[in-house]
């Protein structure tokens, strides 16, 4: 079945608004001649004339997961505004594309991508066929990068962090683009965060916001140094385990254990969703709903980050979408869309990890409904109810070095109290979780829970049945739990509190 | 206590970490942790293996040297680490409080427009005070998830004025709390100001403690901006009024001693008018004891005003007659001249209504002017207003605009007798008479309400000279008249480049079918001002429908690039999208 040509396609393929609207205009202009349309709306094409004497050769070819655009205009990547005014075009009114055999080039273009598309999901199916040498060769040269980094770690640690200082600092990003290059781009990141971590702000910089540096390069020194403990501890563990894995590889392991995968992705493994789905990372019939969306410039990476945590309606599980754009490309790379409408996605990949789990899926497999009362109704019965058992789960993730040091979930609140200059969440047990932001925090949400709860009181206490999605983190200066709280639910009420 | 053993543990093996490996061998608090560990291993056995392996652990990292004790200690630390997380426990809430009922902030910004936001309000670039005026007029900018960067914002020398002034007091008492809690007192600088004003701005009712901390504790940069708040958001709140006497007392600094003087003026006792009438004589300061007297509560304070003019017009004249002799007269330093008094507390007494003000400044018209004219306006006694509205029918260009001003606080009929006048005037399209229509139809469109009469009078306009023309067409526009719609169409073709214009103006404002077709072809005007006119005429119209046309029009424009087209489509496009 063809992808539907909707507004959440136009939606979900346009990076630009002006290119949108620069295409609607060149419909109106008339740009258009020959449009064409299979019949069963899987391929349209036509020509659009541009600037230049001969108009430019576009098609639209929908049958595939991902709309495949092509245009003979000099912009890259699509789409362009050619390509996007055809496909307003056909929402508009499909009937002033013609019914017509598909040009053998179009069809052969297609099979061609078929044949590719099944090629690629044979392989990811299939047990790997491995190619022994230059999996040998590439195993050798990231075992070697893993040696290095094992004498990184243990140089630093013999010198002490607290010696760490800008000259040495810099010497480890040079030695982080060494990991880069060995095909260890998580190791280089770790090695960029401590580096980051050891130089302090200077005075002059000190009317620059927060966000823009790494966080928590500007706390006391024992908090800073225990964040850059937290990097070590993680280095050390991926030389650890990445040896492990690494050695795995080179004995042809079939199907590789889901931490041995979390290993992997820390090292740099960058997934593809045929091999999600090969690796059986995939749900289907999956009900999405977007609770919280953050976007933030991450200086160690050099990429903005844009994710939206996701409930999952069935299960209760909170994924998070996220996007990478580059900084150097961030005007060609499409910024993610916040999702106000709870999704349907056919078939999803999950990536492997832990509480938070990674969700991707083609835009075929998404489509968008409006909202309606029980998806609150399922959204609070999937809430965490007992805050013990929510603690549980993010303590068993941070025993894991390599684990992410926060965990996002939805807990039920039977109310939100002050609890002195911060707020707590009580559970209907009368367990208590202390809210406070990070010291690391991106931004700053305890407030906008202050007023987003004060503002949704009966006689003093919370209305219910409220939820509160909250990132748990692990205190700098003590090993006790708090809570950033990231979006509120009260009743058929949602508040986004952070952005 | 394996908790606080494993803990101190932890703390020893980070300090180590910090200093380097090499301090581990011989380290004391390291040996104490492995004693202790070891006797818990002992004592909880099987039921904990992890002690026991942490304290074999803490014996390698002892025993090690040279280059294996970074390895043992690294790898201690790392299974330290592991542990003290699996031990983890929520933070001790401590006593709980019930949450402080606040109002509702909504969260109208879509993502990517909070994004633009965001970066506008915490990052540097270009266009950032436009983006943030234009997201404070929409409404957009109470939105919840703006609170933090707004507060940062106060700090921007940039933004910081339009962010306290407009942006925060949007907030309500909501945004209260999180600002407080960043004010520095003592220490305060130009930014505590800020915060301060927008805080007492948000919530008035409440600002007692803060302001009365401020006037007490604070920098001279606070004490001014507590002021401030005072005079304009708690004016005359007596538990401030001996704070204030005290500081007009003391006060040394001049920007701090103004706005005592102007934080005055909301109390009637003798104390606090004593202290505005002094000041009045100080040329440093009487400004703001004019101010000050101005809005006095002393029922004293505006006879001690007239009888004070009344000596300083009588010096004034002494002054001008003699003005050859007195001239290498000494003059004692910050003394305030009587010509110089004399408009200061003619603008003073403007603010306040009684009859007698106009007994008084009625005279002074011919010599001072506007500002007489003001002082008896603020009489409120219709008689003598009519009098000052009845100088729009003279000749003193400069007097029109306060008679105009005069004319609408008449009664209907007196109003629309005298403003309309302008626009019958025989002397209509002189630079007098159109200065007169200028002030006239001014004060028709800013009025609250619009005599209906004006509507037949202005649409018998549409043969009156071009001049005349551009002034009365707003007040159509003012009226919503739908009858204007069609005349309004038929001369917009051919009318002058400034009827045109107001012809735009007024054709947005009534809307209607119709109007878009009339305004389009302006859009590419040879005139800038015309095509801008067009625009917002354009948008003014808030019509779904007219994002087509215009798309049309820019598809027309082929060849070149009309920014002016390109920059309506996109504003049309974000107004109704999809379309």
């Amino acid at each position: 079945m063809p992808i539907v040509v909707n507004e959440d396609l136009l939606r979900a393929v346009v990076t630009k608004d002006k290119a949108l609207s620069d295409g609607r205009t060149l419909v109106k202009k008339g740009a258009y001649k020959n449009l064409h349309r299979l019949g069963d709306d899987s391929l349209l094409w036509g020509e659009c004339q541009g600037s230049g004497a001969n108009p430019y050769l576009l098609s639209i070819d929908l049958a595939g997961d991902n709309p495949v655009i092509r245009c003979t205009c000099p912009v890259k990547p699509p789409p362009c505004k050619h390509t996007l005014g055809m496909l307003a075009a056909f929402l508009d009114s499909p009937a002033q594309f013609a019914v017509a055999p598909a040009p053998e080039e179009l069809l052969a273009k297609r099979s061609k991508n078929v044949e590719r598309a099944e090629k690629k999901a044979e392989v990811a199916a299939k047990p790997r066929e491995v190619d022994k040498a230059a999996l040998a060769k590439k195993t050798r040269v990231q075992r070697d990068a893993l040696d290095l980094l094992e004498k990184l770690v243990l140089d630093t640690t013999a010198a002490g962090l607290g010696t760490l200082d800008r000259a040495k600092a810099t010497r480890l990003v040079e030695q982080a683009r060494q990991m880069h290059d060995a095909y260890l781009p998580g190791a280089a990141e770790a090695l960029r965060r401590l580096a980051a971590l050891a130089i302090r702000r200077d005075e002059d910089d000190a009317g620059r916001f927060y966000q823009l540096e790494e966080p928590g390069h500007d706390l006391a020194d024992d908090l800073r140094h225990r964040l850059m403990a937290r990097h070590l501890y993680r280095l050390w563990a991926l030389v650890r385990k990445g040896r492990k894995v690494l050695d795995e590889k080179l004995d042809e392991t079939e199907g590789v254990a889901d931490t041995e995968a979390v290993v992997e992705d820390l090292l740099g493994h960058v997934w593809e969703l045929a091999a999600l789905k090969a690796a059986g990372h995939v749900r289907s019939d999956l009900r999405l709903f977007e609770l919280a969306d953050e976007r933030y410039s991450d200086r160690v990476r050099e990429e903005r980050i844009e994710q939206g945590w996701l409930l999952d309606l069935d299960t209760g599980d909170v994924l998070v979408e996220r996007r990478f754009r580059p900084f150097a490309a961030l005007d060609k790379t499409k910024e993610r869309d916040s999702h106000d409408r709870p999704l349907a996605i056919r078939e999803a990949g999950i990536y492997p990890g832990f509480i938070n789990r990674r969700v991707r899926w083609e835009i075929a497999a998404l489509a968008s409904r409006p909202v309606v009362a029980g998806d609150f109704t399922d959204l609070h019965a999937r809430a965490q109810p007992d805050l013990a058992a929510a603690l549980a789960r993010y303590k068993e993730q941070i025993r894991n070095p390599l684990a992410p040091d926060d965990a996002v979930l939805l807990i039920r609140a039977a109310t939100i109290q002050q609890a002195g200059e911060a707020l707590a969440l009580v559970d209907a047990k009368g367990q208590a979780l202390l809210l406070r932001d990070p010291p690391t925090a991106r931004y700053r949400t305890l407030n906008n829970l202050a007023m987003a709860a004060g503002a949704r009181l009966v006689d003093g206490v919370l209305k219910q049945p409220a939820s509160l999605l909250v990132r748990l983190h692990l205190g700098l200066a003590d090993d006790a739990i708090f809570g950033q709280p990231l979006a509120l639910v009260v009743a058929n009420d949602h508040v986004r509190l952070g952005m | 206590m394996p908790r606080d053993t494993i803990r101190r543990l932890g703390s020893d093996v980070e300090r180590i970490l910090v200093a380097g490996a090499h301090l581990a061998s011989a380290d004391p608090a390291l040996t104490r942790d492995k004693t202790a560990l070891d006797a818990l291993a002992t004592q909880l056995g099987a039921k904990a293996p992890v002690i026991g392996q942490l304290a074999a652990a803490v014996g390698r990292t002892l025993a090690a040297s040279g280059a294996d004790t970074a390895r043992e200690l690294v790898g201690l630390a790392t299974m330290t680490a592991q542990v003290r997380a699996a031990q983890a426990q929520p933070a001790p809430a401590g006593p709980l409080t019930p949450l402080i009922p606040r109002p509702e902030i909504g969260t109208p910004c879509n993502a990517k427009e909070l994004g633009e936001l965001y970066t506008a309000l915490v990052e540097t670039g270009k266009g950032r005070i436009e983006r943030v005026q234009q997201a404070i007029e929409r409404g957009d900018i109470v939105d919840l998830r703006l609170v933090e960067p707004l507060i940062h914002a106060m700090n921007d020398g940039y933004l910081g004025d339009l962010v306290a002034d407009q942006a925060i007091p949007r907030l309500g008492p909501a945004i209260v709390a999180p600002i407080r809690g960043i004010i520095e007192f003592k220490k305060g600088r130009r930014i505590d100001g800020r915060r301060l004003r927008a805080v007492v701005a948000a919530d008035p009712a409440n600002a007692h403690g803060l302001l009365a901390q401020a006037l007490a504790e604070g920098s001279a940069e606070v004490r001014e901006s507590a002021l401030d708040a005072i005079a304009d958001h708690v004016p005359g709140d007596p538990r401030f009024e001996q704070p204030v006497q005290a500081l007009v007392a003391k006060e040394r600094h001049g920007g701090v001693f103004r706005a005592a003087l102007r934080a005055l003026a909301g109390y009637a006792s003798d104390a606090s008018l004593a202290a505005l009438t002094t000041a009045l004589d100080d040329a440093r300061t009487v400004e703001a004891a004019a101010e000050g007297l101005g809005n006095s509560r002393h029922p004293g304070a505006l006879g001690w005003m007239l009888d004070r003019l009344a000596v300083a017009v009588v010096a004034a004249e002494a002054e001008n007659s003699s003005t050859s002799n007195t001239k290498n007269t000494p003059v004692p330093a910050n003394s305030v001249k009587p010509v110089d008094l004399v408009p200061i507390l003619l603008s003073a007494l403007a603010r306040h209504r009684d009859p007698r003000i106009a007994g008084a400044a009625l005279p002074l018209i011919d010599r001072f002017g506007d500002a007489a004219a003001q002082a008896v306006l603020g009489s409120g006694d219709p008689r003598q207003v009519a009098a000052v509205a009845d100088l729009l029918a003279g000749d003193d260009r400069k007097l029109f605009a306060v008679a105009a001003q005069a004319a609408v606080r008449l009664a209907a009929d007196q109003a629309f007798k005298r403003l309309s006048a302008a626009v019958t005037a025989s002397d209509r399209d002189t630079k007098t008479g159109l200065a007169r229509l200028e002030a006239a139809t001014d004060q028709v469109v800013a009025a609250e309400t619009v005599d209906p009469r004006w509507g037949p009078l202005a649409l018998k306009q549409f043969d009156a000279p071009p001049e005349v023309l551009r002034q009365v067409l707003p007040v159509l526009g003012r009226l919503r008249e739908r009858k204007a719609v069609k005349p309004l169409l038929k001369l917009l073709p051919a009318a002058p480049d400034l009827v045109q214009v107001a012809a735009c103006g007024a054709l947005g404002a009534i809307g209607g079918a119709g109007v878009l077709p009339g305004l389009l072809p302006l859009l590419g005007h040879r005139d800038w001002s015309v095509r801008m006119a067009a625009q917002h005429a354009i948008v003014a119209l808030d019509d779904p429908t007219s994002v087509d046309p215009v798309r049309t029009l820019l598809v027309q424009a082929d060849g070149k690039e009309d920014w002016t087209l390109r920059h309506l489509l996109r504003t049309l496009e974000r107004r109704h999208p999809g379309k």
